[in-house]
């Protein structure tokens, strides 16, 4: 074949392939699960707890190892943010298939699975799930790397690692064994001991593994280094301080940090109170295990270097995602800076950036920015840069600098809603609380200020300023002032140079082209009204449903994964009355009441089926937005996931969302002087006594509703109740709250 | 007072009508009680030949209410109920002294005194409407749950003078238990009240008690009521309550009978024990 033909097809094979990559993260939103949902999701808790315990036959296993196990596991298997079926945890399984390619009846026994976390880690159980986290694989630096933390979790589960560390733990409970006569502050030492031995046991384990494949040795090492600054962001990049310059606004160098503190983390670390040993160990052994020996080959990527960009890509963006619901709106910020290097102008990226900015500003508005940004001193690495500019804006300069992005961001995204929509309220914000004089705002350029400004201060004459402030009408204390300003011009350490007013700058095309001035004007006076209108309504609306209950007139809500917890008189948990309970408040919403008018979609993660993929990213998704509206307490602002919502509230076709926990528990009456006087007067002992040793029975329903459309939390209602928690005593405080949901005033 | 008791029973329905759900929306229910006051005193029983008389324990004095009850708010409830009860009068010692007068031979006139006790106590009918208030507590959402609340009770009950008392002599005792015992009737009288006695009693009681979800349309309620003040009203005036010592306490007249009414209705308002099932509408 012609040779030039071979390389144009070979090309074009290689632009598509990276296009195909590209447009995925073009479109990207959020990581979801797809196909059908594996049976380690549906089974059961209690059903998987009866079949292991029919099957043990290890005899140090009691009962609680199985419970406590696999309701744990389960909880977090179906918390939503768990990935199957899907491109990462796809390439995992193909990466760990390849890596136990002479274990195949080992791998068949594993199920690989990937969750939504900015945590690095990853973690394997005694029924064969392995799960790694986004955060890790944001962080890893290659394939060789994965398939060496696969091999060290997979050796947990042949070693039987978690069975082992259960017995350890329990013959430390109840001082058996080596813990015999063993004082606590020991037990604790050898406990902890314990678990560094098994994760040296594992490495040397998952060596053997590795040493199987064609990855490179070198790589082990590779991966520690990995974990030892997996604290960082997952790149070191020098930050662009003309990063936030726009056509129109430049922001003076003197607000970001000339030095940066560096990054200490050392190998050698003090690992006294962790279950791991510290990375000098783990080297340390490793080197021992491998000592001359190679592995078959020297490959960094075996399934594929592309693929392997891909996940780590995606795992990046999604680690944009959780930053942000998480309130780390700087971390987000500049783990966007990364990204956008290699994907300028993404649309996901760029509204992210909205999203951080917004939420900076709402944050440093309402007095909370210590609750979104990190102490400096905390700060490593590069990063440092941009931590410290967002705090060396003051909240004027914070909010001009986003009012000026969040603009430029609607017209460059002039057809889409969602930014639209972002902007919208931070106007609002804006004109209402960010404290910008809008008088003072200056049409001028802020170059030409500067010039202007230096040319000044050559002609300025101290003492002849301070001479006209004496002649002046000004008050004995305005004068001082004053004259004690002019003095400290005078100073030579003070150099002025106007760099604190540049943002008085940064909208001036908006002023001189779109009259600004007076848009904020009006609109701060619309807002004004609108705010005391709202609060008014609202203070009526309270008084009206502490007096007659709550009329919200809603006529479709969603129900998202109504939780029961049951615990026994010890406060210890009862798992499986717990969840058989879950199912029957499930029913409970479910059921339909023929007095009321409202149509109610429950989300269970408790009763899916292999089909409901769907159903189990919402869960997820919803979990996470309520989440992140519960963190904002009172602050009232759009959620990270405001966009994403608004695709669950088309398929449900309503934006009410209701959130319900049910508690019970048990309690005695603690004895107090009534008891005493009770048992005292001979004929009331019997009650008395009967007060003292009867256990009652109490549960606390907590439920509150959100509507997705503005982010707001609409109803809450909370119920401590002294009774059992039978299905027909639940199903009157759940129908009483549905009540108030859809009746009207 | 009755003025203003229905009138903040009424800006209390008025006002607190749309709201609270109720029991699943229901807010009105009929209910069927069985009231069971506990009792230790005994009764007596005349056999089908007349020859025989049989004292026997009470165990309860059982009323049987229909009542209607209303949801104001999510604590609190107001029920309205009319009760009835069939119960033997309590005679407890109470007896009836003749005097016979026996014309001897000789021209003189003996005077006899004999004494007849009760073969078997008169069957009353108690009759009573109440007014019920009911608080629910410790988290309880009204209908269901724990409460607290109080009554307003007034009952009336009566002896017609057309009714038959049934005394005798009682002979020889032919059977003893702890529990029963039973005497031969040497003599039997008829007697009839001269005017018809009537006794009434107006209560304020409190009472406690827990419902139970049964369906969607049902629940079960038990609770204890206690009496807190009573005034009783028999025909000769009000009084608080009148005690038969048991020492002998004799009537010539009809004023003893109506005591026993009064006395009965007095046993009757106790503490008792309440089984409730209520349908809701």
């Amino acid at each position: 074949m012609n040779a030039k033909y071979l390389i144009l097809l070979a090309f074009f094979v290689g632009t598509s392939a990276i296009s195909f990559g590209q447009s995925e993260l073009d479109d990207f939103t959020t990581l979801e699960s797809k196909g059908d949902v594996p049976i380690d999701f549906t089974t059961l808790s209690s059903k998987k707890v009866e079949t292991d315990i029919n099957k043990n036959k290890d005899d140090e296993l009691d009962k609680e190892f199985f419970i406590n196990t696999r309701f744990f596991i389960d909880e977090l298997l179906l918390s939503g943010n768990v990935l199957f079926n899907e491109p990462l945890s796809d390439y995992v399984t193909k990466v760990a298939k390849y890596t136990l390619r002479q274990e195949k009846k080992l791998f068949k026994e594993l199920r690989f699975y990937v969750l939504k976390s900015t945590a690095v880690n990853a973690f394997s159980t005694d029924q064969g799930i392995i799960i790694f986290t986004t955060g890790l694989l944001a962080q890893l630096e290659n394939e060789a790397q994965l398939a060496y933390i696969i091999a060290h979790e997979v050796s947990h589960y042949t070693e039987d690692h978690v069975r082992e560390g259960y017995v350890e733990r329990q013959n430390q409970k109840k001082s058996k064994g080596r813990y015999k006569r063993m004082s606590y502050n020991d037990a604790v030492h050898t406990l902890s001991n314990y678990d560094k031995d098994n994760e040296l046991e594992a490495d040397k384990k998952g060596i053997e593994i590795y040493l199987n494949t064609t990855y490179s040795v070198d790589e082990i090492y590779g991966a520690f280094q990995v974990l030892l600054y997996s604290y960082l962001p997952f790149e070191e990049r020098v930050f662009d301080t003309t990063y936030f310059d726009t056509d129109v606004m430049k922001v003076p160098g003197s607000f970001f940090p000339d030095t940066i503190n560096q990054i200490t983390q050392e190998e050698d670390y003090d690992d006294e109170g962790s279950t791991h040993p510290n990375i000098r160990k783990r080297i340390d052994e490793a080197v021992d295990i491998i000592g001359d020996r190679e592995s078959r080959g020297d490959k960094k990527f075996q399934v594929g270097e592309e693929a392997f960009n891909k996940v780590k890509n995606l795992a990046r963006f999604e680690s944009v995602n959780l930053n942000l619901a998480e309130r780390n709106y700087v971390d987000a910020l500049y783990e966007i800076f990364i990204l956008q290097n290699e994907f300028p102008d993404n649309r996901f990226l760029d509204l992210s950036f909205v999203k951080a900015m917004y939420g900076l500003a709402k944050y440093k508005n309402h007095g909370r920015f210590s609750e979104v940004t990190r102490k400096l001193k905390k700060v490593e690495g590069e990063s440092y840069v941009l931590h410290g500019f967002i705090k060396n804006l003051d909240r004027q300069q914070l909010n001009i600098v986003v009012y000026r992005h969040l603009y430029d961001m609607t017209v460059k995204y002039s057809s889409d809603k969602v930014f639209k929509e972002y902007f919208d309220d931070y106007k609002k914000e804006f004109c209402l609380y960010s404290n910008v004089d809008i008088e003072e705002l200056k049409a001028q350029n802020f170059e030409d200020f500067k010039t202007d400004l230096d040319s000044n201060l050559q002609t300025f004459n101290i003492e002849d300023s301070i001479r006209k402030v004496d002649e002046s009408d000004l008050s004995k204390f305005q004068k001082i002032k004053l004259k004690k300003k002019l003095r400290a011009l005078g100073n030579d350490d003070v150099k002025i140079t106007g760099d604190e007013d540049f943002h008085l700058f940064a909208l001036r095309d908006l002023i001189v082209d779109k009259g600004l001035r007076d848009d904020l004007r009006s609109s701060k006076n619309a807002y004004e009204n609108e705010v005391e209108d709202e609060e008014k309504a609202q203070e009526e609306a309270a008084l009206d449903a502490q007096k007659n209950g709550h009329h919200l007139g809603i006529k479709k809500l969603v129900v998202v994964d109504p939780i029961y917890e049951s615990y026994k008189l010890n406060s210890d948990r009862n798992h499986g009355k717990s969840e058989d309970k879950k199912i029957s408040v499930s029913h409970i919403y479910e059921e339909s009441y023929k007095k009321l008018d409202l149509e109610v979609d429950v989300l269970d993660s408790k009763t899916m089926n292999a089909s409901n993929v769907t159903e189990y990213n919402e869960i997820g998704l919803i979990k996470n937005w309520m989440s992140e509206i519960v963190d904002h307490e009172d602050l009232q602002m759009l959620s990270s996931s405001h966009d994403k919502m608004a695709e669950v509230t088309e398929r449900h076709g309503t934006s009410k969302f209701m959130f319900s926990g049910i508690y019970g528990y048990k309690e005695r009456s603690e004895a107090n002087i009534m008891h005493l006087y009770g048992i005292l007067l001979l004929y009331t002992a019997p009650f008395a006594l009967a007060d003292l040793l009867v256990v009652h029975n109490y549960f606390e329903l907590v439920a509150f509703e959100v509507d997705a459309a503005n982010d707001k939390v609409e109803f809450v209602e909370v119920h401590n109740v002294n009774l059992k928690g039978i299905n027909s005593i639940l199903r009157v405080y759940i129908y009483d709250i549905l009540h108030q949901l859809s009746s009207e005033k | 007072m009755k003025r203003l008791l229905f009138t903040s029973v009424f800006v209390c329905v008025l006002f607190g009508a749309k709201a609270q759900s109720g029991y699943l929306g229901s807010l009105n229910n009929i209910s069927f009680s069985i009231k069971a006051i506990p009792s230790i005193k005994s009764k007596w029983s005349l056999n089908n030949d007349l020859d025989e008389t049989k004292r026997s324990p009470r165990l309860a004095y059982v009323n049987y209410e229909l009542g209607y009850s209303r949801v104001i708010n999510k604590k609190i409830e107001i029920g309205a109920g009319y009760g009835y009860s069939n119960m033997k009068a309590v005679s407890d010692g109470l007896n009836y002294f003749t005097i016979d007068t026996i014309q001897l031979t000789n021209g003189w006139t003996e005077y006899i005194n004999r004494s007849f006790h009760f073969l078997e106590e008169p069957r009353i009918d108690m009759h009573q409407f109440t007014f019920d208030f009911r608080y629910y507590r410790l988290g309880s959402l009204a209908p269901t749950g724990k409460y607290l609340g109080f009554g307003l009770e007034f009952g009336a009950s009566k002896i017609k003078s057309t009714d038959d008392i049934t005394l005798g002599v009682r002979g020889d005792n032919t059977k003893s238990s702890y529990m029963t015992s039973k005497y031969d009737v040497s003599e039997i009288r008829t007697f009839n009240l001269a005017n018809d006695s009537k006794s009434s009693y107006f209560q304020i009681n409190a009472n406690i008690g827990r419902n139970y979800p049964i369906t969607q349309n049902l629940m079960l309620g038990v609770g204890m009521t206690f009496p807190i003040f009573t005034i009783y009203n028999a025909s000769n005036g009000m009084t608080f309550g009148f005690d038969v010592d048991g020492s002998g306490n004799s009537f010539t007249d009809d004023s003893n009978l109506r005591n026993m009414l009064q006395y009965t209705q007095e046993k009757y308002k106790r503490i008792s024990l309440d089984l409730t099932v209520k349908y809701f509408l």
